[in-house]
């Protein structure tokens, strides 16, 4: 705010400040009102102050609400009402879902990698043999994984999972988990669009342009 | 907040303290954009605000029959909960993040949060102006930054962020409004502002 001129004292600055960000705020009240108009007619600069602060105000609260958009999407690894055992069970089966949280937190911060199974079958070209009656849906995403990296498709799996639902199992021993597996995988296209919101925070397609190297036609 | 739940607050707080995981669920659905904000105003920049809601949501399903205050003491923790997250695991996201950034990131310019791509884009000048205002809002000092941001959450009283931080009403409106200040210098120098846009 360095409308104000130089000179000005420092309570009247302070005054200037606060009135303006109360209306800004929508908090201001009829006195408040008062007061600002007196001050503005002494010191015009104040309306542009105003002008400002709102502006400010109003950019920040849309890149704010963009930036927070996606909290919409984080749930609680709890589970719903009416599901067995829950009910009966409600602070272990909470203090469950931590755990197993923790627990996927390890096996992700360590890097751990789905094993291949030995029975895994698994022809000289390193690519999975034709088996399949003997396969585990481990054993089918290790192939998906492996024969996509050499195609160019899959790029690899991305390490964290995302736990959606846990419980402790009946028989006392471990938890049930329902998690999302995510992988990453390469395509070429000939047409881009990307979603981007716009000032009243509704999604906008805006298609992606083709950079032009040098010496490509214009 | 953007979710329409009639539930009486402090009840809601009774009986997710007591076990009632619909009850913790529709707690959270209320509170988690601001609890981002909160996030956004402690994290390093390079942490993702959505990965780090995750652990906030793991730590409250753990803790909360631990909460004692009742309705009154809900927002504090949360916000406790919050900027210990924000603090310690933000910079293990940062560490995290770098080892599979090498993953994705290799189409050259592409990055996961999008970036690059959100430069690239048109987007709109009042957004990109937030985002700017944003980004210098970032080193503010911290009990003016956070006011400052939950403000921006829509529908956050200066009574609402006051019970968040455990400081008086007026307290709040005075850091915001010099909060104001301080953003609007900084602006000025970077060339943010009306005049800057008269002038473009």
């Amino acid at each position: 705010m360095n409308n104000a001129p130089d000179n000005l004292d420092l309570a009247t600055r302070d005054r200037v400040d606060m009135l303006v960000s109360r209306i800004t705020d929508a908090e201001a009240g009829t006195q408040d009102w008062a007061a600002f108009s007196d001050l503005a007619e002494r010191h015009p600069w104040a309306w542009r102050e105003l002008a400002q602060t709102q502006r400010d105000h109003a950019a920040m609260s849309v890149a704010v609400g963009v930036a927070i958009q996606s909290a919409d999407t984080v749930f609680m690894p709890v589970r719903s009402r009416g599901a067995s055992s829950a009910d009966s069970r409600p602070r272990f089966a909470m203090w469950a879902g931590w755990a197993a949280a923790a627990c996927m937190g390890v096996a992700f911060f360590g890097g751990l990698r789905p094993h291949a199974p030995a029975t895994m079958p698994v022809s000289t070209a390193g690519v999975p043999g034709t088996n399949l009656a003997t396969w585990t849906p481990n054993d089918y995403v290790q192939g998906y994984v492996e024969s996509g990296e050499k195609t160019g498709l899959v790029l690899g799996e991305v390490p964290r999972r995302l736990l959606l639902e846990s419980r402790p199992l009946e028989r006392g021993d471990g938890f049930e988990v329902v998690y999302v597996r995510q992988f990453v995988e390469r395509a070429q296209v000939s047409d881009l669009v990307r979603f981007t919101t716009n000032e009243a925070g509704r999604a906008v397609p805006v298609r992606q342009v083709i950079p032009q190297t040098p010496g490509s036609p214009e | 907040m953007g979710y329409h739940d009639d539930s009486n607050t402090a009840d809601l707080v009774a009986q997710a303290v007591d076990g009632d995981q619909d009850a913790v669920r529709r707690i959270w659905a209320r509170h988690r954009r601001w609890v981002a904000a909160i996030l956004i105003a402690h994290m390093p920049r390079e942490a993702e605000v959505d990965d780090l809601l995750q652990d906030v949501a793991t730590l409250v399903v753990s803790k909360i029959h631990g909460l004692r205050g009742g309705e009154a003491a809900l927002r504090p923790w949360l916000r406790a909960i919050a900027i210990s997250v924000a603090k310690t695991r933000g910079r293990r996201t940062q560490v995290r993040k770098a080892g599979w950034l090498k993953l994705v990131n290799w189409a050259g310019g592409w990055s996961v949060d999008g970036e690059q791509q959100r430069d690239d884009a048109a987007t709109t000048p009042l957004i990109e102006e937030g985002r700017r205002l944003m980004n210098l809002a970032k080193d503010l000092p911290d009990g003016y930054r956070e006011p400052l941001l939950l403000k921006c959450v829509q529908g956050m009283s200066y009574k609402e962020i006051g019970e968040a931080m455990g400081l008086p009403d007026t307290t709040i409106e005075t850091r915001i409004a010099r909060a104001r200040r301080m953003l609007r210098e900084r602006a000025e120098s970077a060339g943010i502002g009306l005049t800057a846009a008269a002038e473009a």
